[in-house]
C-alpha cells in the first residue's frame, strides 16, 4: 500500500516535471496561460519553466512570416473598368497577446486579413483610373526599367492602409503585400480577344499596303532612273555627234578654204551625179556648148563650158 | 513480505539490469544524435529551440537528440523548379489555372515561366517564413506582372523577350532578399511566351507575320525589278554612247578622207587647171547622161525651145 502511494506520487511528480519545462523554438512564440489567462509571452528561443499542466498551459504561435494569398477579386477602377486582381500578403504575428485575443486561430486570421486587404484594395483601386495601372501606350514606360509606377503606388498605398489596421487590431505585422496578377474578368476576355484580332488585322493590312506602296515607289524610282540614264546617254550621244560634225566641218573648212572655186566646181559635178537619175529627162538645145563638136564638126579652140566665175 | 516477494529476481539480477540496461539506453539515445550531411546537403541544428545561426556543412555531426534538440537536413545544392504563370498540377483552393497575363497596352499574352532556385541559407530558409517555396511563386508572378504592365504586347513578344527573363530573375531575387528567405534564384526559363491560343488571336498574330513577310517579298521583288531595269538602261546607255562615239569617229574620218582626196585633186588641178576641169566635167557627163532620156532640140529663132515633142 505504501509502495503504491509512493509510485503514484512519483508518477504525478514525473508528469508535473515533464509539463513544467517548455522548449520554445526559434520559429515560434509561446504564450503561457494560467487557467486561460495569459501570464507570459516568450519570444526568445530556449528552455523555460512554468507551473505544471493543469495550472499553466502553453500556446504556440508561428514567429516566421506567414503567407496568405487572398482569392482573386474582381474590382472596379475609377473609370469603371473591371479588373481581376490577385495579391499575396506575407505577415507575421508581432504581438502574440493581441493576436490571441483578436483572432486566436490561423483560419480566422486569414479570413480577417483577406477581408482587410480586399476592402483596402477595392477602395484604392476605385480612386485610380485603369490607365494608371495599364498605361495603354506602354512604350513610354519602357525606359523606367520595367517597374510600373502606378502598380508600385497601388501596392504601397494598400500596404500602408492595411499595416496600421493589422498592427493595432490584430497584432499582425504585414511584411509585404504585392499584386501578383492583373487581368480582365473572364467574361470580358472574348471582347479583348476580338479587339486584339482587329488590331492585328489592322497591322497586317498596314504591312501589306506599306509593302505595296514601297514597292511602287521603288518601281517608279527604277523607271525614272532608267529614263534618266537613257536621257543622259542620249544627250551625251548628241554631244558626241555634234562634236564630230564640228570637227568634220572644221576639217572640211580648213581644206576647202584655200581652194574655194575648185571645191564649188567639184561639188557641183557631184551634185549632178546625185541629182540626175533614171527618171530625169534632159532637153539639150542643139547649140549647147556640149554639142558644139557634134554640130560644127570642128574642135572648138576653147573649152566646151565656161566654168562658173570664169571670165571669157 | 510483499517487498521480499517482489525482489524475487535477487539483488544480483537487479544490479545487472540497472548496470546494463540504463547505460545501454543512454548510449543508444545519445548515439541517435549522430547524423550525416551529404555533399549536396546542408543542415540546421536546434538545441533547446536555438539554432547555431549558421548552416552545418557536409560531414558527420552530433546534436543532442530529442527532446533537447532536432536537426533538419535539406538538399541545398539542388536546383528546384517553381512554375510561374501556371501550375504543374492544379490544386483546389488556388483559383483557376490561368496562363493569361495583361500587358501594358491592355492586350493579353500567354506566359509560362519556370523559376529555378536553390537554398542559399538553410537557416534563413527554415526561420524566415513558413512557406518559402510558395513565396518564390508569388514573388515571381509579382515580378512578371510588374514587367508586363510596363510593356506593349509587341515588345514583349519580340524585342524584350530576354529582358523579360532578366528582369523577372532580378526582381524576384530582389523581392526574396527583402524578406531574407535564404533563396537564390538561379535562372528563369521561358516555357511559353505567345499570343493567347484562345479566340483566334494566335492566328491573327501569325497573319501579321505573314503580312510582314509579304511586305518584305514585294519590296524585294521591286528591288529586283529596279536592279534589272537599271542594268538594262545602263546597257542601252552604253550602246547609245558607243554608237554616237562611232558616228563621231566615222564622221571625222570621212571628213579627213574626203578632204585628203580633195586636196590631192586640188594639187593636180593647180598644176593643170583647164585640163583637169575639162576631164572631170566630161567624165561626169559620161556617167550621168547614159541613163537619162535626152532630147536634142533645135532652138527656135527666138532662141526658145519647143517642148511639145515631149508630150
Amino acid at each position: 500500500m505504501r509502495t503504491l502511494f509512493v509510485s503514484a506520487i512519483g508518477l504525478l511528480a514525473a508528469i508535473a516535471a515533464a509539463t513544467s519545462f517548455v522548449i520554445v523554438d526559434e520559429t515560434e512564440h509561446a504564450v503561457i496561460t494560467q487557467f486561460g489567462r495569459p501570464v507570459a509571452v516568450i519570444s526568445d528561443a530556449g528552455l523555460y519553466y512554468k507551473l505544471p499542466a493543469p495550472i499553466q498551459r502553453v500556446t504556440r504561435f508561428e514567429r516566421r512570416t506567414l503567407f496568405t494569398a487572398p482569392p482573386s477579386t474582381e474590382l472596379l477602377t475609377a473609370d469603371k473598368k473591371n479588373v481581376v486582381v490577385e495579391t499575396y500578403v506575407s505577415w507575421r504575428i508581432a504581438d502574440p497577446l493581441r493576436y490571441l485575443t483578436a483572432l486566436r486561430t490561423r483560419e480566422f486570421a486569414e479570413t480577417r486579413l483577406t477581408a482587410l486587404v480586399q476592402s483596402e484594395l477595392g477602395s484604392a483601386l476605385g480612386d485610380l483610373p485603369f490607365t494608371t495601372l495599364v498605361p495603354g501606350d506602354a512604350e513610354q514606360n519602357s525606359e523606367d526599367g520595367g517597374v510600373n509606377a502606378g502598380l508600385a503606388a497601388l501596392e504601397s498605398s494598400v500596404h500602408e492602409a492595411c499595416r496600421s489596421v493589422a498592427a493595432d487590431d490584430f497584432g499582425v505585422e504585414i511584411v509585404s503585400l504585392g499584386v501578383t496578377r492583373l487581368n480582365f474578368p473572364p467574361q470580358n476576355l472574348q471582347s479583348v480577344f476580338a479587339r486584339m484580332r482587329a488590331e492585328r488585322s489592322r497591322i497586317a493590312r498596314g504591312y501589306r499596303s506599306e509593302g505595296k506602296a514601297e514597292a511602287e515607289k521603288i518601281r517608279a524610282e527604277a523607271d525614272r532612273e532608267r529614263s534618266d540614264i537613257v536621257a543622259d546617254a542620249e544627250a551625251e550621244a548628241a554631244r558626241l555627234r555634234g562634236a564630230g560634225e564640228a570637227e568634220a566641218a572644221r576639217i572640211y573648212g580648213d581644206a576647202y578654204a584655200d581652194h574655194e572655186r575648185f571645191y564649188r566646181f567639184l561639188r557641183t559635178l557631184e551634185s549632178y551625179e546625185r541629182v540626175l537619175g533614171d527618171n530625169t529627162t534632159l532637153v539639150l538645145p542643139a547649140d549647147s556648148p556640149f554639142l558644139e563638136l557634134l554640130t560644127s564638126r570642128s574642135v572648138p579652140d576653147r573649152p566646151p563650158f565656161k566654168m562658173p566665175g570664169e571670165r571669157d | 513480505m510483499d517487498s521480499g516477494s517482489q525482489n524475487a529476481g535477487g539483488p544480483v539480477a537487479r544490479l545487472l539490469r540497472a548496470r546494463i540496461i540504463v547505460p545501454l539506453a543512454l548510449a543508444l539515445w545519445a548515439g541517435s544524435g549522430l547524423y550525416s550531411v551529404e555533399s549536396d546537403e546542408s543542415a540546421v541544428a536546434f538545441i533547446l529551440g536555438r539554432t547555431t545561426g549558421e548552416d552545418i556543412l557536409p560531414g558527420i555531426h552530433w546534436n543532442p537528440p530529442r527532446p533537447f534538440g532536432r536537426v533538419v537536413v535539406e538538399k541545398t545544392a539542388t536546383n528546384f523548379t517553381m512554375p510561374v504563370g501556371y501550375r504543374f498540377i492544379p490544386r483546389p483552393g488556388y483559383g483557376p489555372i490561368s496562363d493569361l497575363w495583361l500587358t501594358g497596352d491592355a492586350n493579353i499574352v500567354t506566359v509560362r515561366l519556370n523559376v529555378q532556385y536553390s537554398i542559399s541559407s538553410l537557416t534563413r530558409f527554415l526561420l524566415a517564413t513558413e512557406s518559402p517555396r510558395e513565396l518564390v511563386r508569388r514573388t515571381g508572378e509579382r515580378a512578371l506582372t510588374d514587367f508586363l504592365v510596363s510593356e506593349g504586347v509587341d515588345a514583349v513578344l519580340t524585342s524584350r523577350r530576354q529582358d523579360l527573363i532578366d528582369d523577372v530573375r532580378k526582381r524576384t531575387q530582389h523581392l526574396l532578399d527583402e524578406e531574407d528567405v535564404g533563396i537564390a534564384v538561379r535562372s528563369v526559363t521561358l516555357q511559353e511566351l505567345a499570343p493567347p491560343s484562345e479566340g483566334g488571336v494566335r492566328a491573327a498574330f501569325q497573319e501579321v507575320q505573314n503580312a510582314s513577310a509579304d511586305r518584305e517579298r514585294v519590296i524585294y521583288e521591286a528591288s529586283a525589278y529596279r536592279a534589272q531595269t537599271v542594268a538594262e538602261a545602263e546597257g542601252e546607255a552604253h550602246k547609245l554612247r558607243s554608237e554616237a562615239a562611232a558616228d563621231r569617229y566615222a564622221r571625222i574620218e570621212i571628213a579627213r578622207g574626203e578632204t585628203e582626196r580633195f586636196l590631192a585633186l586640188a594639187r593636180e588641178h593647180a598644176r593643170a587647171p583647164g585640163v583637169t576641169e575639162q576631164r572631170l566635167l566630161l567624165e561626169t557627163i559620161d556617167r550621168v547622161l547614159p541613163p537619162l532620156r535626152s532630147y536634142i532640140v533645135e532652138p527656135g529663132p527666138d532662141g526658145k525651145v519647143n517642148l511639145s515633142i515631149l508630150q
